[in-house]
């Protein structure tokens, strides 16, 4: 008798245990408590970039105004002079980053007792902060839970003292429900810098619908941001991997945050369409929480180059080694006519990117016999069809795309000849049904393979497979280690 | 990589993670729907507690949403939330381990919401039948319970309990062991106190 452990019967338990769960329905209160929690929860969305020349402008225009914000005198220091120090713990409470957390010890945060009630609604002021390359206001709003309803829109406008709108940015907020009110906790972030202005104005225009204004006039000076902020010229880069280079431009020792300036080199023809989030990390291997891309800039898809600045949480004082690291980089190739309809945002795939069979017969039987290569070359890599059959009204693909290739599967297109056009068939939940697998990135190489499966039209002679969209990923990783001087 | 019927086809959910990460709350909801109900069976497996396993879940959602920018290769969402809701598991154990209840009246039993739970929706996520094997699961370390979960109750495969734990696949395979071991040593003692008749299941 063998004395092997044997655990089959425990095993056997469990797998019916599992069956058993995965067979059964997920409590509803499972269900609305995540959605409740996110409700509730900061969105530190990455804005869109700006694209092309308008992004291009805006750095030099920020270098600028960087430049000029240290001759500028101080106004109204006195006004941080007289803080008690409660915004600390307050943005603590509101989940805020740990720069924010630090501002009002660091000087660069003001602590205001500003409040409008307009039908009904009060809406207060609680804090600016004045960094160089953020602005953030804190506010609380509180007025009727039949009125306010969180998630609604809230329209807010901010000027300087000349009355120049100061666009961009982002807001976010929590909310809880006292008695019969609700109460909404957050900030409003107008990201770069808008250093020359003594004053702003915030006025908010609506909230959830109800009609304002709430207006406030807000001196805030820069003047101690900008003499906490430390700047250093780098241009130190990375090998070059898959033909690409990471260069790290600049990197900024801002009060609240460490903003670092990129520059990918090597991108000639490629679209910026996913994104490119480099990680920081301290010389004792500690990562660096990313905020937020403040903005990307390339003239034109014709540049070799791409910019992106990223914010990061403060690196701590003393800091002198940082390496960053970029593992993946994946970007769009769309066909030209969806190019054209999309403001050319996206570098357009040669027309030949299309797979064309013609149907004919074939001992009874009908057979698709390739009109066009089966294999065409995109970006230096492939998109195949290893087969394609005909069952009656059933066509069979299979496609593949290989290093790091991926075909959108939503975006394949088959038309007949007669311009008839076919989706594949979809489950109650609209997704596509096909059967996917995919290879890892790695050693192997990233790698998808599709089987496709439509029906067509019993009269259709020809078909023309088509791909819209397709997204390549080029591995790294691009690492850049680097001392500062400080 | 979950073993979730509702999982959607790898590039669906590189376009949401995408679209995101842009800011698109649709997308980030239909992305964590899509994997909701895999998580909170893998909370469940690992706490032993619907409400812990609900907190777990609400917890993940949260990181996720605040961390899904840097998620590297959209690809792996799967793996990469799964790991997320292990971590918070954890988290939960730890938090419950500082917490020193003030008399004895106050303790409950060892499975006392889940038995309310198992009572108030019968056949709900099998809870009642199975009780000697969860007070069992309970016993377990956390590590332990983590890899059991993945591998039986998911029904993954070895290689893939490794690649969201982040472990090589013999560690996988040690805790497996170990982890059977002690799951048949609690299970063989729980079997006279339960089932009276046991003697007639001995081997």
């Amino acid at each position: 008798m063998s004395k092997r452990e044997s655990f089959d019967r425990e095993e056997k338990q469990l797998k019916e245990y599992g069956l058993a769960l995965r067979s059964a329905q997920m409590p509803e209160t499972a269900k609305r408590r995540w959605r409740d929690a996110i409700k509730n929860a900061k969105t530190p969305w990455f804005r869109p970039r700006l694209k092309g020349y308008y992004a291009a402008a805006a750095v030099p225009a920020a270098v600028i105004l960087l430049c000029l914000v240290s001759v500028l005198a101080s106004p109204t220091m006195a006004l941080y002079a007289g803080s008690v120090p409660i915004l600390g713990p307050f943005f603590k409470a509101l989940g805020a980053d740990r720069g924010l957390q630090m501002s009002q010890e660091l000087g660069v945060s003001q602590q205001l007792e500003l409040s409008e009630t307009v039908n009904g609604i009060e809406f207060e002021l609680v804090s600016v902060v004045a960094d160089v390359s953020r602005t953030v206001f804190a506010f609380r709003i509180t007025g009727p839970s039949d009125r306010v309803e969180p998630g609604e829109m809230i329209d807010v406008s901010v000027t300087d003292q000349w009355g120049r709108s100061i666009g961009g940015g982002s807001m976010w907020y929590k909310h809880e429900y006292v008695d019969d009110q609700v109460i909404l906790t957050g900030t409003i972030t107008k990201d770069g810098m808008i250093t020359m202005t003594r004053h702003l104005n915030l006025v908010v225009n609506s909230i959830s619908g109800v009609k304002g204004p709430w207006e406030f006039k807000i001196p805030v000076s820069y003047n101690r941001a900008a003499a906490l902020s430390e700047s250093y010229d780098l241009g130190v880069v990375s090998d070059e991997i898959n033909g690409i280079q990471l260069e790290v431009v600049k990197l900024e020792c801002n009060a609240t945050e460490t903003v670092v300036t990129y520059r990918f080199h090597g991108l000639r023809g490629w679209e910026d369409g996913l994104m490119f989030l480099p990680r920081l990390y301290t010389g004792d291997g500690t990562p660096t929480t990313p905020l937020r891309n403040l903005r990307a800039s390339r003239s034109d898809l014709s540049d070799d180059h791409l910019v992106e600045t990223v914010a990061y949480e403060p690196i701590p004082d003393g800091t002198t080694t940082l390496r960053v690291e970029h593992e993946a980089i994946g970007m769009v190739y769309l066909m030209p006519e969806i190019a054209e309809r999309r403001g050319n945002m996206a570098r357009a795939m040669p027309d030949t990117l299309k797979f064309e069979f013609a149907v004919t017969e074939d001992a009874g039987s009908r057979i698709l016999e390739p009109n066009s290569p089966r294999e065409i070359a995109v970006w230096g890599t492939t998109v195949e069809i290893t087969e394609a059959q005909v069952n009656g009204n059933e066509v069979i693909f299979k496609v593949r795309g290989t290093d790091g290739l991926l075909v959108d599967i939503n975006g394949f297109m088959l038309v007949d000849n007669t311009g008839r056009h076919y989706q594949l068939p979809h489950d109650s939940a609209g997704n596509f049904e096909s059967e996917t697998k995919f290879g890892h990135l790695g050693t192997e190489g990233l790698h998808f393979e599709y089987t496709l499966r439509y029906t067509v039209g019993g009269d259709a002679q020809g078909l023309t497979l088509s791909f819209p969209h397709v997204t390549k990923y080029v591995e790294g990783p691009w690492v850049v280690e680097f001392e500062l001087d400080r | 990589m979950l073993a979730n019927d509702d999982k959607l086809p790898v590039a669906q959910v590189v376009a949401l993670v995408k679209d995101a990460v842009r800011g698109d709350m649709s997308s980030f909801e239909e992305l964590f729907t899509s994997a909701e109900k895999a998580l909170y069976r893998v909370g469940l497996g690992i706490t032993g507690n619907p409400e812990d396993a609900e907190d777990a879940l609400a917890e993940t959602a949260l990181v996720t949403l605040e961390s899904l920018a840097t998620l590297r290769r959209p690809e792996y969402f799967y793996t990469w939330v799964t790991r997320i809701v292990i971590n918070q598991c954890y988290t939960i154990g730890r938090r419950q381990k500082k917490i020193v209840p003030l008399s004895s009246s106050a303790v409950e039993g060892p499975d006392s919401s889940a038995e309310d739970y198992g009572a108030s929706q019968p056949g709900t996520w099998a809870w009642a039948e199975y009780q000697d094997l969860r007070q069992a699961l309970k016993e377990l370390t956390s590590e332990h319970r983590a890899v059991v979960v993945l591998r039986f109750i998911e029904d993954l495969p070895v290689a893939d309990v490794a690649r969201i734990l982040d472990i090589p696949e013999g560690t996988v395979k040690s805790r497996l062991h170990h982890a059977l071991k002690g799951l048949q040593r609690k299970l063989r003692d729980s079997r006279p106190h339960h089932h009276p008749a046991g003697g007639a299941q001995s081997e």
